[in-house]
């Protein structure tokens, strides 16, 4: 052996050091890049020298630049990324619908109460211009309540709609990235051997980008490139090709965007597969979220003004009109049916609400193939319904189908149907001035002044105005009725032709007041003196009047409507149904002990300005549970939707911690393996030196070898 | 041996302190506005409940509030019916005054005049508006004057029977008034069950009492005929001389008694009326029971005034003056006792009332507490807390200067 393979032997150890030392530095350079897999200068002995005494050592080689890396603690980080993002992007979301319901000064609760005690002062007071001034009013802030929580929802709407649309455009751009990361890969490994490890960094890196954007799915090609995968199962990167998702109107809701993948010609919609990542989170968000919240919010709205207005109806106004829309009708003007544009017929449909109590959160797909309209929730994906013919109620979620226009309808065509959706913006005072509004009973009953029972009526309740008793005449009970006992145990009924009649003008001739006796003499007995009539009093108005009043039309044209109805002083009795049948829309009860002759008139309660009948039964429909079938009051409803987003959004808070803890300590993980640690690198640095200097000792021995050598021979 | 790299190590620490700036931040959120939860997430359930409970609350401070309503137009009413009490009185004494003997037709006649004012007064009070000059015995056609004269010089009422009623608990209504017909109409007159009278065209002096009714009453109209020639028998001690009997016919003409002997102030009884005839009826004389009616007050001051008002009262017609002024007596009495009736039932209402808002207060009491068991800080765990996780992002903000020190590096 030669001086030289000597000097070859440090030289390959103080290049190899040399190496190491990059390396190291390479490291600590990048100790703090994110993503940056440490490398490993991997080192191997140089072939030997055969010699005739063994096998000579010939120094040493390097044979990788080796990247630290486990490819199964990547993919653990790229999954959990994916789903530590949906959460904390549906999470930042609906916390903000939290954050929205539970403000003291903006969620229902404060003006509802407002308004109620509005009612309640019309109720004290209901003959007081200012304070029916204040419950319209009140009743406004009410509205611009509803109107406010909605425009909230319709802001997060668009927000999750743009923040949608740029996590698209990123999606794109790192697909793109990938794409050319791979190519360059590819030339890479054509050109060199051992592996490129900082552009697989690079492409990792883009790949954890892309995870927090969406769940991918990859695969490794023999070439070095790497096939993305995303939804169910669309090709996102295929090599150096990548293709691109885009946003697009829905078809039947213009306002709603759908995610398509484009690829070659064909777009398809993968709204429904795209999980985990922010734009999983985001739409899990739009459909499970929000725009459930909104449908409550809405299906509110509807309730509230569906029973406030039945029971305003069943009052009357200072006008004496029975009483109109308080709030706009919302359960018949909002519900939303929505044609595809893709429809090839021509139809349009309406939907109408048939029953607030059944209606759901959800919104519902109505899809016509061969004769068959088939009703999709989709809450659940579940049919609800099927059936043929128009105009067809689904009584079982609350609302009817109706054809509205068109001439024909296609295979394939569909609608969508948004029952409550839009009902909140649409919650508006529909009563203009104070006299509209209806505080009191539209049925009175008169009790003669003549009486002398003491037989009390109530008018127990005002069932349906819209039952002829209203509707014949405006302004009138048709018929007005008379009650009169004819003795404690019978009652007649007699048709007033609705004549508003004073107390005092109650029938007096029948007030049975026995007639003084006329004395007929006893067969035998002398003559008795004629007993005058009842004696006159010079004011007996009350009486005259009533005398006078029976010359007028009302009390020839008195027809009787139905007599022997059995009353019993014990029980009382509710007047209506009467035994023959007759209904009429609102009940009285009798109760106590008549005389006969006792009268009664029912009639429209006409001028009746203080009267509060209805305006406390308004009042009460704060207590009183009218929605979700009579078990709920206004203010509960919307505290279980407090509570349902309250409750989401603490579920979501609870999974994204969860999730972000594993997401760390998948990350954490993949530190530890890859991850550079400076006083690792410090050691190294001292090792890789003190390998250089050792090395150069070793070529310094030749060298002082080789000057012997040559010192020994020109001596 | 897990290995750590370098960078982990920071971003351990600086998350881990990152997170205790966040409890950190929460709670001296919580010391600040003395709050449990700021948002519904935080405790969903506890949430709902506390919208349900400040919606509760509300309607409480809401009920308390219509019972001050219902408490002012309760005591408004009073004040007027205190007013009616005291004129009806003086008209009951005035009343008594004039019925003495020792009264002239000129005195009366003076007597009269305060009554007509006292009416006047009384229809005032009846016609009382409220604040917003809505009368307050109308019943609910509160903008119709109640009580009024008309053309033919009597009363009439223009309001209804209707009572209005506020709400002053979840489950319970009062009524705050009494409609006009109640006070000051539906006044039975007589004893209240029937009232008893003399015929105008009466000669004798008989001056039959007001009565009472037992409980075997039956509703008629009754005659009290005198007329010998019933009598049964001559009284023996006035040898020759019929005596003065009466007989009592019904409406229907059917004899009830015949020729019973009369005697000044002894008891007349038959079909459960007790009533008596003082002084000395001549034959011929009628006397009418006839069940009570409703008669108003201002009708009832009007017939008192009339007899008040009529001529001298001489031999006979005296006695039919004394005969209206008892009638007018047991009506004022009638009167009288309906409209404090009225007031008591008044004085129980305002009872109700306070007894309710003493339950609405102790209800409140009630919710507030848990409410605030729900919804308000502990302070002391809070600040005991907040010292806690002080301390804590302190060790760890310490801990972090001294390991970011130590490096190899240092050493090379």
């Amino acid at each position: 052996m030669g001086t030289a393979d000597v000097l070859s032997i440090g030289l390959s150890g103080a290049n190899v050091a040399k190496q190491a030392l990059a390396t190291a530095g390479h490291n600590i350079a990048n100790a703090n890049t994110q993503g940056f897999s440490r490398q490993r200068v991997e080192t191997d002995t140089r072939q030997p020298q055969l010699s005739g005494v063994g096998a000579l050592g010939t120094g040493v080689k390097t044979t990788n630049i080796k990247r630290i890396h486990n490819e199964f603690v990547t993919q653990e980080v790229l999954s959990n990324s994916s789903l530590a993002n949906g959460l904390q992007t549906n999470y930042d979301f609906t916390s903000q619908i939290d954050n929205m319901l539970a403000d003291p000064d903006a969620g229902l609760a404060p003006t509802l109460q407002s308004f109620f005690s509005a009612i309640n002062n019309v109720s004290n007071d209901p003959a007081s211009q200012s304070s029916r001034q204040v419950l319209i009013g009140e009743a406004k802030a009410l509205g611009e309540r509803f109107h406010y929580l909605d425009s909230r929802f319709e802001s997060l709407r668009k927000g999750t709609n743009e923040t949608l649309k740029s996590h698209i455009n990123d999606v794109n751009n790192l697909a793109q990235s990938i794409a050319d990361v791979n190519w360059k890969i590819v030339q890479s490994k054509e050109v060199v051997q051992g592996e490129p490890n900082d552009l697989l960094d690079q492409r990792d890196r883009l790949l954890h980008r892309l995870s927090e954007k969406v769940v991918v799915s990859t695969n490794e090609q023999e070439d070095g490139s790497l096939n993305v995968f995303i939804g169910n199962g669309q090709t996102l990167v295929l090599g150096k090709l990548a293709s691109s998702l885009a946003l697009k109107l829905n078809q039947h809701d213009p306002s709603e965007l759908e995610v398509i993948y484009k690829s070659l010609g064909s777009d398809a919609v993968v709204t429904k597969f795209l999980k985990g990542g922010s734009i999983g989170g985001l739409l899990d968000f739009r459909s499970n979220m929000l725009d459930a919240s909104q449908n409550e919010l809405g299906r509110i709205a509807i309730g509230v003004s569906k029973s406030f207005n039945d029971q305003h109806h069943k009052g009357m106004t200072l006008h004496n009109k029975l009483g109109g829309d308080f709030f706009t009708a919302i359960d018949k003007s909002t519900p939303l049916t929505l044609t595809s544009k893709l429809n090839e017929g021509d139809y349009t449909l309406k939907t109408i609400i048939t029953n607030t109590d059944n209606l759901t959160v959800s919104d519902y797909q109505l899809n016509y193939n061969n004769g068959l309209y088939t009703l999709i929730r989709n809450k659940d994906d579940l049919i609800v319904d099927e059936f043929s013919t128009l105009p067809h109620e689904i009584e079982s979620e609350g609302f009817k189908i109706e054809f509205e226009r068109g001439t024909k309808i296609v295979n394939g065509d569909s609608f969508m149907i948004r029952p409550t959706r839009v009902a909140a913006r649409s919650f508006n005072v529909d009563i203009e001035s104070a006299n509209e509004i209806a505080a009191a009973a539209p049925v009175r009953i008169r009790t003669s002044v003549h009486n002398r029972g003491n037989v009390s009526p109530t008018l127990t309740n005002v069932k349906d105005v819209n039952a002829p008793s209203f509707t014949t005449m405006n302004g009138t009970l048709s018929p007005s009725i008379t009650v009169r006992f004819i003795d404690e145990h019978h009652i007649e009924l007699l048709d007033d032709k609705g004549k508003v009649i004073k107390s005092e003008q109650l029938d007096s001739q029948n007030r049975a007041i026995p007639a003084t006796p006329a004395i007929s003499g006893d067969p035998g007995s002398p003559a008795t003196p004629a007993i005058p009539a009842q004696p006159a009093s010079r004011n007996n108005t009350v009486e005259s009047l009533a005398a006078s009043s029976q010359d007028g039309d009302n009390k020839q044209s008195a027809t009787n409507i139905e007599s022997g109805i059995y009353y019993d002083a014990e029980m009382g009795l509710n007047l209506f149904p009467t035994p023959k049948g007759m209904n009429t829309g609102y009940n009285v009860q009798f109760t106590g002990k008549p005389k006969a002759g006792d009268t009664f008139v029912i009639e429209y309660n006409t001028d009746a300005a203080g009267s509060n009948i209805n305006a406390l039964e308004l009042g009460a429909l704060q207590e009183k549970g009218t929605l979700q079938n009579g078990t709920s009051n206004y203010n509960q409803v919307y505290s279980q939707l407090v509570s349902r987003v309250g409750s989401k959004t603490h579920e979501l808070d609870v999974n994204r911690e969860a999730q972000g803890i594993l997401y760390e300590q998948s990350k954490a993980q993949r530190e530890s393996v890859s991850g550079v640690n400076l006083d690792e690198e410090a050691a190294d640095l001292v090792r890789h030196q003190q390998s250089y200097q050792a090395n150069a000792k070793v070529i310094s021995a030749a060298s002082e070898m080789f000057d012997t050598l040559i010192g020994v021979l020109s001596r | 041996m897990t290995r750590i790299s370098t960078s982990q190590m920071q971003e351990n620490a600086i998350s881990a302190m990152s997170k205790q700036h966040g409890k950190l931040s929460r709670t001296q959120q919580q010391v600040a506005t003395g709050n449990k939860i700021f948002k519904p997430s935080e405790d969903p359930v506890a949430a709902s409940r506390v919208v349900n409970m400040k919606s509760s609350l509300a309607s409480i401070e809401q009920f308390q509030s219509n019972v001050d309503a219902a408490r002012s137009r309760i005591n408004l009413s009073e004040g007027v019916l205190d007013s009616v009490v005291e004129s009806i009185q003086r008209v009951r004494e005035l009343t008594v005054q004039a019925n003495n003997d020792s009264q002239d037709s000129s005195t009366r006649k003076f007597i009269a005049a305060e009554i007509i004012q006292i009416q006047d007064g009384l229809l005032q009070l009846a016609n009382t508006t409220d604040s917003n000059d809505q009368f307050l015995y109308s019943g609910s056609l509160s903008r119709f004057k109640p009580f009024s004269r008309n053309e033919a010089g009597g009363f009439e009422y223009n309001g209804d029977e209707s009572h209005r009623e506020i709400q002053i608990s979840r489950s319970r209504r009062i009524a705050v008034d009494n409609p006009g017909s109640e006070v000051f109409l539906e006044v039975k007159n007589g004893n209240g069950t029937f009232s008893t009278s003399d015929q105008p065209d009466n000669t004798g002096t008989g001056i039959i009492d007001p009565g009472t009714a037992t409980a075997d009453y039956i509703d008629d109209t009754y005659a009290i005929v005198f007329d010998k020639s019933f009598a049964q028998y001559a009284d023996p001690q006035k040898a020759g001389e019929i005596p003065l009997t009466y007989s009592v016919v019904d409406s229907q003409g059917m004899v009830l008694s015949k020729g019973i002997p009369f005697q000044s102030n002894k008891a007349i009884v038959f079909n459960g009326v007790h009533t008596a005839i003082k002084g000395q009826p001549n034959d011929g004389d009628i006397f009418i029971v006839r069940p009570s009616v409703n008669q108003d007050v201002f009708t009832t001051l009007e017939k008192l005034v009339g007899a008040l008002q009529s001529k001298a009262p001489e031999a006979s017609n005296n006695i039919g003056f004394h005969n209206a002024m008892n009638r007018s007596l047991i009506d004022l009495s009638q009167s009288l006792n309906n409209i404090l009736e009225v007031r008591a039932g008044i004085g129980g209402r305002l009872n109700t009332l306070d007894s309710q808002e003493n339950i609405n207060e102790a209800y409140k009491l009630q919710i507030r507490e848990i409410l605030s068991n729900v919804e308000d800080l502990d302070f002391a765990e809070a600040v005991s807390r907040l010292n806690l996780e002080l301390t804590g992002l302190e060790a760890s903000q310490k801990a972090f200067t001294r390991i970011q020190d130590i490096s190899l590096f240092n050493f090379l």
